[in-house]
């Protein structure tokens, strides 16, 4: 029961720092980092953010360079698929059918 | 439809693609939770309050390895520093005053944070906070149901099959970037430079370093590209 307070007390505190890291540059942005050429700096943030989310965990299985996957060629395959269809949305679906035909297949 | 139902509608529609990758982890972060013998009140109340996935993560791991509290705080608090970031750049576009505020704060995952970013650069005239309400809300409730399902699937059965996780993630998002290569070609640069970033750094740091890294990296390039230009 005690280990149970703790943990939940625990949780709680980590959900309120988690909730006061995300609002505190909401509600206050110092001026130093509210000028025009950080606010560019800022626009790039989407742009790497989805590299950093589909490069590494493509291409790297616990820090080490791993091409020859069926995940990997499941997702190059979808890269020029996307492309040419204009589906952008359908980036999982298509590597899935991929996936599951290159496993198939091999 | 007034303006704010049309805008949450926006931000719950586009959020749809990524909803399949968020439950997926839901699921494995219930089933693991579940398999460490955490209560599914524990379980559920992180997914709740906490509603961060891989500070969830980290902080499930270390519970069932016992680690001390203040490992566990501290390890979860480094990992969402990332969210200063996304403040800063939701910042001035944002329309909500004062304690309103906490409620988008609330929902800023990195999905939710990525379907609103996108958005702003899509559409002039809509409201990103109803945007960001909506894309978080629907992936708050998924996250949620999945998170139980998971803890409820361990109870039946231990044998789990599942696609492999990075594979999951890196799909659901590689269509953005793609989307995002074709309709922004002033962000190529940056994305150039995030790639090889993103493969550098992979040998050496861990994904939530590494993730900081690269936003950084492509932010500093950005910032030094435009370095010479005229301010607005």
């Amino acid at each position: 029961m005690t280990e149970t307070v703790q943990l939940l007390i625990l949780i709680a505190l980590i959900g309120v720092t988690t909730l006061a890291l995300r609002a505190t540059f909401l509600f206050y942005l110092p001026k130093f980092i509210n000028h025009p050429r950080i606010r560019r700096a800022f626009d790039a943030v989407p742009a790497s953010m989805l590299v950093a989310l589909v490069i590494p965990f493509t291409f790297f299985v616990n820090q080490q360079l791993s091409l020859f996957r069926t995940e990997v060629y499941a997702i190059l395959i979808t890269i020029p698929l996307i492309y040419l269809t204009k589906k952008y949305a359908y980036g999982l679906l298509i590597s899935i059918i991929s996936y599951i035909i290159f496993i198939n297949l091999f | 439809m007034t303006d704010w139902k049309q805008a949450y509608t926006v931000g719950a529609k586009r959020v749809g693609p990524l909803v399949f990758s968020a439950g997926f982890f839901g699921l494995i972060f219930g089933f693991t939770g579940a398999s460490g013998g955490l209560k599914l009140g524990i379980i559920s109340a992180m997914s709740i309050l906490i509603f961060a996935g891989s500070a969830q993560f980290i902080t499930l791991v270390l519970i069932i390895e016992k680690q001390t509290l203040v490992a566990v705080f501290i390890a979860a608090t480094i990992i969402n520093l990332r969210h200063l970031i996304y403040g800063g750049v939701l910042h001035d576009l944002l329309e909500f005053r004062g304690i309103k505020r906490l409620i988008p704060a609330y929902f800023l995952t990195d999905e939710a944070f990525l379907v609103t970013t996108l958005i702003n650069k899509e559409k002039e005239q809509i409201s990103l906070d109803w945007v960001l309400i909506g894309a978080g809300s629907v992936l708050w409730f998924f996250w949620n149901l999945t998170t139980i399902t998971g803890y409820l699937i361990y109870q039946v059965t231990q044998d789990i099959i599942s696609l492999p996780e990075n594979f999951v993630l890196a799909s659901s998002f590689v269509g953005f970037l793609v989307e995002h290569w074709v309709k922004h070609p002033q962000d190529r640069g940056v994305i150039a430079v995030a790639t090889v970033l993103a493969l550098g750094f992979g040998f050496i740091v861990e994904s939530s370093a590494l993730l900081i890294i690269v936003m950084a990296g492509g932010a500093i390039f950005a910032l030094l590209r435009h370095g010479g230009a005229q301010d607005d």
